[in-house]
């Protein structure tokens, strides 16, 4: 049956209405924020007295702020493209995977990881791979790419029949093997950027109180200090970042005003929804980039208390060739506090992002080389039943599924 | 020379020694013609009009076909590239070498050999997908395919198909007269040949006289 579509058109009606009203509110908080932005520009006094007091009478665990790196910047910085290295080499790491299907006839999970190393400004050929790696009940514990051993006596990986699990298993798989590349790519032209597409502050949705979790955010923790071991600037980028951690920041600065609704710093619904990239692309014009800033949040700490270096620090830039597109990109301590290597990734992320218009390019072939398509996923699945047939090995998909692929199966007209 | 061997083995083996260059692989195909698709470093050797020829690696009948079209995609990621200003040597080389994007070649079959023996028309069954094509660049197998015009009948019949015919003929009658070392006398018996086999199709006639006359003007057509 296909969707009533009549039946939505008055929701519809009233989510573009609920959408205009609320543009219209953020209008003139933005104009506000920026304002307070310009006048509390060098504040630093004001700004760390906001902040400190803000920090003993929130409950930390759900407050999510900046902090000003250094002062050498002001907050409304707005940083042109500093001029690129003649020769770079950029690493970029994404990740697919094959969930784990009950209703199959097969119980497997798939995790493959796409590495893409460009030498920038050598008109050399870049180099490409995947490391495909399948886990199955009863492989034993031992991974198709056994995980390093970060964590003295941690149980080895088992296989996982849940969706979560595999996807947190990629995303510690994208880290790793970005680590290992560059260990390897130690030898080639510096700087050596390592480039994610997602967040450094990385937090298993899981929770760290699952084993599973705390193995995940530790192995990520560890690859983060593993890539500065190999000298390589580790960098994550982040499009459309939803991050309010500079607006949170600016509210802080009211934080003994009368009156101060506190619940603003810590609940996302007790103020109108606004993220900071809605602020920056205000201040930003194509190329430039944010002050950079240090993530304050019980996350960052329990980085810092793991690696010090490891810190995660951000900035925001305007990816774009014209466009107001705001991207976030995060950088960990040991780059952030290093003025050339902050240059350089500025330089380098912006200067990707131009080869397509506002997205880096390595990341986009990142992502193509490891995406599993439907296709690979019909012929995984057909290379297994074939190797099972030969050890007589037999299974059906389940009366369910066999049913659903029957009800949404092409549907033809009975002719007379 | 293939014509001066007698003996069925020794044409066999006459036609295994032919060293090819490999163009491609078969991506799809039918008896009247097979697509080919090959990566950007093996585009430099084949041309339109060119004869090629898918040869099995078992032991069926290798197929000869002319490339009447050569084919690049495109895709979203390189309509984006082409809008970057000045794309980088690197990304280039990238989108060239490294996904995986084929040249697609038409090829309209013409002939085909089969136990030796060369035939002019329709093979008995296609090429398989994957079956490595060959560019046929060694004198002697031209000489040997183009030595009877048999095979223009082939050409003349897809007239009002996608295959321009006109300027197939011009190709193909352009880049043989080279490789059969600037035979004139080839070249005038394959145009008498088209003159008789169009004689009641003046509108491809004509234009096809004028082409081969612009693009070989030593051969004195007409004069």
């Amino acid at each position: 049956m296909t969707l009533e579509f009549e039946k939505i058109t008055d929701n519809l009606e009233e989510m573009v209405r609920s959408t205009y009203a609320r543009q219209q509110q953020s209008r003139l908080l933005v104009e506000r924020l920026l304002q307070k932005l310009r006048d509390h520009a060098a504040d630093w006094d004001g700004i760390n007295a906001g902040l400190e007091q803000a920090i003993q009478r929130v409950d930390f665990k759900k407050f999510r702020a900046a902090r000003p790196l250094d002062h050498d910047e002001p907050l409304d910085a707005a940083v042109d493209p500093p001029p690129l290295p003649a020769q770079a080499t950029l690493i970029a790491t994404d990740g697919s995977q094959i969930l784990p299907d009950r209703h199959a006839p097969y119980l497997y999970s798939l995790i493959n990881v796409g590495v893409i190393v460009y030498y920038h400004g050598r008109g050399r050929l870049p180099l490409q791979f995947t490391e495909p790696a399948l886990d199955y009940p009863g492989r034993n514990g031992q991974a198709a790419t056994p995980p390093a051993p970060y964590e003295a006596g941690e149980e080895a990986e088992q296989f996982a029949d849940s969706g979560a699990v595999v996807s947190l298993r990629r995303d510690r798989a994208e880290i790793e093997t970005l680590a290992r590349i560059a260990h390897e790519q130690q030898d080639e032209v510096r700087p050596l950027v390592a480039l994610l597409d997602q967040r450094l502050l990385y937090w298993p949705a899981v929770g760290t109180n699952d084993p599973e979790g705390s193995r995940v955010l530790h192995g990520w923790q560890a690859a983060m200090s593993d890539v500065r071991r190999a000298g390589a600037l580790l960098a994550g980028y982040i499009v459309n970042p939803g991050k309010r951690s500079v607006i949170t920041l600016l509210h802080t600065l009211d934080v003994n005003r009368p009156g101060f609704d506190l619940r603003i710093l810590t609940e996302r619904d007790a103020q109108p929804f606004l993220a900071d990239n809605i602020l920056f692309r205000h201040l930003l014009e194509p190329g430039q980039r944010s002050k950079v800033f240090v993530d304050v949040s019980q996350h960052n700490q329990d980085f810092y208390h793991r690696d010090p270096l490891n810190e995660v620090c951000f900035f925001y830039l305007n990816p774009g060739r014209s466009g107001r597109q705001i991207a976030r990109v995060d950088i960990p301590r040991f780059v952030a506090q290093d003025p050339a290597a902050v240059a350089a990734v500025h330089a380098l992320v912006y200067d990707q992002c131009r080869i397509m218009g506002d997205y880096p390019y390595v990341l986009a072939r990142a992502d193509e080389i490891a995406v599993v398509g439907y296709q690979d996923h019909e012929s995984l699945d057909a290379m297994i039943e074939y190797a099972m047939q030969r050890y007589g090995v037999y299974h059906a998909i389940t009366a369910k599924q066999s049913a659903k692929n029957v009800a949404r199966a092409g549907k033809t007209r009975h002719e007379v | 020379m293939f014509d001066e061997i007698q003996n069925l083995d020794e044409r066999e083996a006459f036609a295994s020694k032919i060293q090819n260059l490999e163009i491609g692989r078969v991506l799809r195909a039918s008896t009247a013609g097979f697509a080919v698709g090959c990566r950007v470093h093996q585009l430099a050797a084949p041309s339109f009009g060119c004869l090629v020829k898918a040869q099995p690696v078992d032991a069926r009948e290798a197929i000869y076909g002319l490339v009447y079209d050569i084919h690049i995609d495109d895709d979203p990621l390189v309509r984006r590239l082409v809008l970057a200003e000045n794309p980088r040597q690197s990304v280039i080389e990238d989108q060239r070498n490294n996904r995986l994007l084929p040249i697609e070649m038409s090829t309209l079959a013409v002939g085909y050999r089969l136990n030796g023996e060369l035939h002019h028309g329709l093979p008995p069954r296609p090429p398989l997908n994957l079956d490595p094509v060959f560019l046929c660049d060694e004198p002697d197998e031209v000489r040997e395919f183009t030595a009877r015009p048999g095979y223009l009948r082939l050409i003349l019949r897809t007239a009002g198909s996608p295959v321009p015919v006109d300027q197939l003929l011009v190709a193909h009658i352009g880049h043989t007269y080279q490789q059969r070392g600037r035979d004139a006398a080839w070249a005038m018996r394959t145009i008498e040949e088209l003159i008789e086999l169009l004689r009641s199709n003046y509108d491809l006639l004509v234009p096809t006289l004028e082409a081969i006359s612009d693009a070989l003007p030593e051969l004195e057509i007409g004069g």
